[in-house]
């Protein structure tokens, strides 16, 4: 059932056994894992069913460090930002979870054998078709279509793509036919209010932009409004803890993290075209699911070289060829030489060349990790918003090391083409003392309320609970460790379904 | 420079052999030019003469200097220990300098000329096809081998 908010008589007390506070990936796969079990669950999402311009203005905000979008990077009505996000998805690699002792503050809880379940169910959740990402068998088409030998540095993976779904069009009918769900839309979390020790959550605070105010009591409660949003939510939630609820440590908030994008911190030439299969180029239909190859760094690679994870995509930009007209000659001095080069690649490897396309010239995008940094973090702006509540700002921090640490990735990647034999790869990437502007970002909020076992170290426990809350639980990016490299949604379901089963099994054993 | 040859180039390179690699078809390589050692190396060159340019702006940019007979020795000695000698055919130098290419990417033996990123015995070759050609930085010495 939906009921809009803004018709709730001023004062209603609405109980409930598990309360999910946001709408979207996270929030809407709880729900629907939920759906008909014998407990009253009650969805409170701050939007309606569409976009409304003065309840995104919430999302507005201050940006005081490495300048970020608040408002443009996230969407506020139901299905939340898979309103409008690409559907890129793959699963983290198991050395993601691990504590690397190369990289401070990281080590997960948990691992990635503990997800895959999930990542399987996850994967179906967003509409993905068949779990393959791994398998290069599966993508080859019979053996016609094999991933470049590229060494023991880099490895090609498969992302695979979500049409994309969007989570409140498409389960918008599972959940409003769930006779156990009643969904609160134009409904704000306001305040989640603790007992007196602030151990266990007792209330919410609901109000809407019409000024009507109500409240929720529910025995759970799940915090799902998104990876900046969850920490703001916990901050402003300070009527009992006054550094916010969860954060007698100082740690809600910190670590924000997001996966710095480069345009084209490099170009690739590789002689014949043919010897790239088609999946690397673009968005490719195989084996009943649409697939894209990307370039990765092994394991192997990440440990003996102590470095953090990049993801490249690569496609074709243009014919290398030794007939261009002097006017359309690109008077870079890289780009003069690179006929040459090509010519230098097919000096070696490939017969010299007959015809005027010697090789062809591929684009590259990155994304890449950074390492979590305690002082990247999400605060409350003393600015109030249209509900009285303070704002959210951001200071992001990007560290010269990070950036180091891409160019050395980029490094190992000529490498690898070299030693394959028919590419080279010239890096565009430019040396920088400082890291201070980003090219471009992944709208991937992660890291502000942590997981970690010990409460010293993180915010929420292996099981997304809130250390020292008994009833409060966290879904969404903001509880990741650390960042890995590739897109965050599907691990988001993927916990999101963990929590689900965990909360049901408890409400089971009467816990 | 545009895939034609100067006549002034094309002098330079007969003088060391590199014509048969520029222009294979239109220049047999005389058996004395071939023995050369810097004429068999460049010889293995798709284009020699933008090999050069590479090479040029190599050692322009690391301010490195050497002539042919460096260059090729250095070179030499590195196919060498794999095996190859002069005299080898071209083809067989031409895989001895792959592998030797392949071998310096595997062991992060690489240089960077424009953002390019290419192995040493690459860079090294184009460096002798700058000095053969007389195209080096006025720094090096003018190549009169071969
Ligand atoms: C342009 C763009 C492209 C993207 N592309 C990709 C991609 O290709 N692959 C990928 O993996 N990820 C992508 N993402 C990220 C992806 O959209 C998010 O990771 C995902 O939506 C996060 O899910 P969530 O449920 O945690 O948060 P959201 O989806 O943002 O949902 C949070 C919900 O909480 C609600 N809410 C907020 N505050 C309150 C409150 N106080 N009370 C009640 N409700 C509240 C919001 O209205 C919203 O509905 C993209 C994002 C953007 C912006």
């Amino acid at each position: 059932m939906f009921i809009d908010g803004r018709n709730v008589p001023d004062g209603t007390i609405v109980e409930a056994e598990v309360a999910i506070i946001g709408a979207g990936a996270a929030g809407i796969s709880i729900a629907r894992a939920l759906r008909n079990i014998d407990a009253r669950v009650v969805l409170i999402e701050s939007g309606g069913l569409d976009f409304e311009p003065d309840t995104q203005e919430l999302y507005e905000g201050e940006s005081v460090g490495v300048p970020y979008a608040l408002d443009t990077s996230r969407l506020r009505y139901f299905g939340g930002s898979t309103n409008h996000w690409g559907g890129w998805c793959r699963p983290f690699e198991p050395i993601d979870f691990e504590q690397r002792d190369w990289v401070p503050h990281s080590g997960w809880p948990i691992n990635r054998a503990d997800l895959d379940p999930y990542y399987v169910r996850a994967n179906e959740v967003c509409q993905i078709g068949p779990f393959i990402y791994d398998d290069p068998a599966a993508v080859s088409e019979g053996g016609q279509y094999q991933p470049l030998d590229l060494g023991k540095e880099v490895m090609t993976r498969w992302f695979e793509y979500s049409p994309p779904t969007r989570f409140g069009w498409t389960y918008r009918q599972d959940i409003e036919k769930a006779s156990n769900i009643k969904t609160y839309l134009n409904s704000n979390v306001m305040e989640i209010l603790p007992n007196a020790e602030a151990t266990k959550v007792e209330r919410l605070r609901v109000g809407t932009l019409t000024g009507r105010r109500f409240e929720v009591r529910p025995q759970t409660v799940i915090l799902a409004t998104g990876g900046i949003e969850n920490a703001r939510m916990l901050l402003l939630s300070n009527s009992i803890e006054k550094a916010g609820l969860g954060n007698g440590r100082g740690l809600v908030g910190r670590y924000f993290m997001e996966h710095p994008h480069i345009e084209r911190p490099c170009e690739i030439m590789i002689t014949d075209p043919s010897l790239v299969a088609p999946y690397y180029q673009t968005y490719t239909q195989s084996a009943g699911a649409n697939i894209r190859g990307v370039f990765m760094f092994t394991a192997d690679y990440l440990r003996k070289n102590r470095r953090l994870g990049t993801v490249m995509t690569f496609y074709k930009q243009k014919e290398v060829r030794t007939d261009i007209d002097v006017e359309e000659k690109d008077t870079e001095a890289a780009r003069d030489i690179e006929p040459g080069i090509a010519q230098l690649i097919r000096s070696t490897s490939s017969k010299a060349n007959e015809s005027p396309v010697l090789a062809m010239r591929y684009g590259t995008g990155c994304a890449t990790e950074q390492a979590p940094n305690p002082d990247s973090r999400i605060m409350l702006s003393t600015e109030k918003d249209a509900l009285g509540l303070n704002r959210t700002k951001i200071d992001w921090r990007l560290s010269p090391s990070d950036r180091a640490n891409l160019r050395h990735n980029i490094e190992a990647l000529a490498r690898a083409f070299g030693a394959w034999g028919e590419g080279r790869v010239r890096i565009r990437l430019p040396d920088r003392d400082k890291w201070d502007e980003a090219e471009g970002w992944g709208n991937h909020h992660m890291g502000t309320t942590r997981m970690a076992a010990d409460p010293r170290k993180g915010v929420v426990d292996a099981n997304c609970k809130v250390h020292g809350v008994e009833n409060l639980y966290v879904a969404g990016s903001s509880v990741f460790t650390t960042s890995a490299t590739v897109n965050p949604t599907l691990t988001i379901v993927a916990l999101a379904l963990r929590l689900a089963d965990h909360v049901q099994t408890r409400f089971t054993r009467g816990v | 420079m545009s895939d034609a040859i100067s006549r002034r180039q094309l002098l330079v390179l007969t003088g060391v052999g590199l014509a048969a690699a520029a222009l294979p078809a239109a220049l047999p390589l005389l058996d004395r030019e071939r023995t050369t050692l810097a004429g068999e190396l460049i010889a293995t060159l798709a284009d020699p003469a933008r090999a050069a340019e590479i090479g040029r702006q190599w050692m322009v940019s690391t301010e490195r200097g050497g002539n042919t007979s460096v260059f090729a020795q250095k070179i030499a000695k590195r196919l060498h220990a794999r095996g190859w000698h002069p005299g080898d055919p071209t083809d067989v130098t031409r895989s001895a300098i792959g592998e030797r290419v392949r071998y310096e990417f595997r062991h992060d033996d690489m240089v960077e000329i424009s953002g390019w990123q290419i192995s040493r015995t690459e860079a090294e070759l184009c460096a002798l096809a700058a000095a053969s050609l007389g195209t080096a930085p006025a720094e090096t010495e003018p190549s009169t081998e071969g």
